[in-house]
């Protein structure tokens, strides 16, 4: 069976890693829930590319941090932080459209 | 000393006043140093560019108040960085100003104010420039003499070396310019001999005080002790805890990678990290590491841009929604056939926010199946003239209002208007500088003042 993340993730929240990168950190109370995410293969850099309609290479990185019990997903920035025409300068908006992915319950 | 426990008052000194309960609290535990950010970079330009302070002087003052109090009355260390949010010499002198006056006000009794300077000159700059000692940090432009030049104000943000020197010569309180934000912190128990990349770690997770306890409450104080191997935290509202994942979460927190954190001079490796609950409201941290590298220091500037004026305007009609992408298109043709000797994106900008229909995530939005119910519209112009940015301003969003489309059935107005008149804006500014600058110490590039303020003096 399969639920969409934000039914199964404790926070997915946004926010700057300095003024060229956002930053999505997906965190689970749960340390299964949290195990089978990051072992589904469900969150890659090519479903964020596809999530956020970006070229790949615009996506920094997606890296488990089994400490926090959470995923990373860093992307490139479509406006400098802060600069004329930034409409999210804090970047903590940036994280809705992984709500969606289908991962396991 | 086994242990030293800090207090870390609120993730934003100043930003929105701090919950004094949950400071006092923490003051009843004997704090061996009690701290506060006052800024950051993540909220734009502006106040680096123009070199102001627009939080509210009565909350700055509120913050700056609870913690020299607490301090003084404790006959501990104070530390703030960042000063005045911006952190340029100015923000130094608005805090340390306000300091004196607390001190003046309470009839405080005498004691040692450090000041650390970190702003750059014009000359500083394109010395350095001209040395080649920049380097492009993320995905920042290589830094040239045009982007110097456009620089209004320039900071280095210092790491623990001007703190630690702060304390060497005596300090109470420390009010330092840009810094980074774990140094406010941890300055204080490595000047006092405790592990470094601990001291780090630990500064890293107080930086933001309340943000890493859980339920997520913002504004109120933390407590983090640090010990031989281990550092602890706890929240001082009695409505959160810390939870390992709470604690590890801001381990992570505005880092593009969750496993380094980068400091001048360092790495810290948090790969190896265990966080477990000590007690029902404390977790413990363990196993950060640290690996140096040469220091460099990072630079930011900003960079006067433009007078700013803002329109905004609503769309309900369903047949302008529909044809939304032309409405736009047309108040921008009309914008450029009205003014022929000026260029649209040199001589000024427009950016558009269509709230509700895709401002925010712009092309990353994913396809929207319904149409919104209504829109939105801001308009926000800068313009080297306050004149020219009015009157595009006013052009572009009158367009929007008598805008012409097929099928069209309204013929009063196009939008619904808030306000007539145009809403004048901040002035704008850009990011001009984002790199790392070669020293031969943490300590280059700031200047540690250290002066006696005595609140029972008249003056």
């Amino acid at each position: 069976m399969k639920r969409r993340l934000v039914d199964v993730a404790t926070a997915i929240r946004s926010k700057n890693a300095g003024l060229f990168r956002v930053t999505c950190d997906v965190m689970f109370d749960d340390v299964e829930t949290y195990r089978k995410v990051r072992d589904s293969g469900a969150i890659t850099p090519e479903v964020v590319a596809e999530l956020y309609r970006i070229p790949l290479d615009h996506v920094v990185s997606v890296v488990a941090h089994d400490p926090g019990q959470g995923i990373k997903v860093t992307i490139k920035r479509r406006v400098t932080s802060g600069n004329p025409g930034d409409p999210d300068i804090l970047g903590c908006q940036q994280h809705a459209p992984l709500y969606g992915i289908m991962v396991p319950a | 000393m086994d242990e030293m426990r800090i207090l870390s008052a609120t993730g934003a000194l100043g930003a929105t006043p701090f919950d004094v309960d949950s400071f006092q609290r923490g003051l009843e535990r004997d704090p061996h140093m009690v701290g506060g950010d006052a800024g950051s970079n993540d909220v734009g330009p502006y106040g680096l560019g123009s070199d102001t302070c627009y939080f509210p002087r009565e909350w700055v003052k509120h913050d700056l108040r609870q913690l020299l109090l607490g301090a003084r009355t404790h006959g501990i260390p104070m530390a703030v960085g960042t000063a005045g949010h911006m952190g340029t010499d100015n923000g130094v002198e608005y805090h340390a100003e306000l300091i004196e006056e607390i001190a003046r006000e309470e009839g405080l009794a005498p004691f040692r104010m450090a000041k650390i300077y970190t702003e750059l000159s014009q000359d500083e700059l394109r010395g350095k420039l001209a040395a080649g000692d920049f380097e492009t940090l993320d995905d920042s432009p290589e830094l040239t003499e045009e982007l110097v030049a456009a620089t209004s104000h320039a900071v280095t943000v210092v790491g623990v070396e001007p703190h630690i020197e702060a304390y060497r010569q005596g300090a109470d309180v420390v009010i330092a310019g840009r810094s980074c934000d774990d140094a406010i912190f941890a300055a204080y128990p490595i000047y006092k001999g405790f592990d470094k990349a601990l001291a780090i770690h630990l500064g890293k997770v107080l930086e933001c005080a309340s943000v890493a306890g859980t339920p997520y409450m913002a504004r109120h104080t933390m407590m983090g002790t640090i010990g031989e191997d281990s550092i602890l935290f706890e929240p001082m509202s009695p409505k959160q805890i810390c939870a390992p994942v709470s604690v590890a979460a801001h381990s992570m927190y505005e880092e593009s990678h969750p496993h380094y954190h980068r400091i001048p001079g360092g790495l810290v490796h948090l790969t190896d990290c265990t966080f477990t609950q000590y007690d029902p409201r404390t977790v413990e941290v363990k196993g950060a590491w640290l690996e140096e590298v040469p220091v460099r220091l990072k630079v930011e500037g900003a960079g006067f841009q433009g007078y700013r004026y803002v329109g905004i305007v609503g769309v309900r009609d369903p047949l302008t929604i529909e044809h939304l992408d032309e409405f736009l298109a047309y108040a921008r043709m009309r914008v450029e056939n009205n003014n022929p000797t000026l260029t649209y994106g040199e001589d000024y900008q427009v950016h558009v926010h269509t709230y509700g229909a895709g401002a925010i995530m712009g092309e990353r939005e994913a396809d929207r199946s319904c149409p919104p119910t209504e829109i939105g519209i801001v308009v926000e112009v800068m313009a080297p003239e306050p004149e020219t940015a009015r009157m595009v301003c006013r052009m572009f969003r009158k367009t929007l209002m008598v805008a012409v489309y097929p099928g069209q059935k309204a013929t009063t107005g196009k939008a619904a208007i808030m306000a007539d008149e145009e809403l004048k804006g901040m002035d704008s500014y850009k990011w001009t500088i984002y790199h790392t600058m070669k020293v031969s110490s943490g300590l280059d590039h700031s200047r540690v003042v250290v002066d006696t303020v005595d609140g029972r003096s008249s003056r």
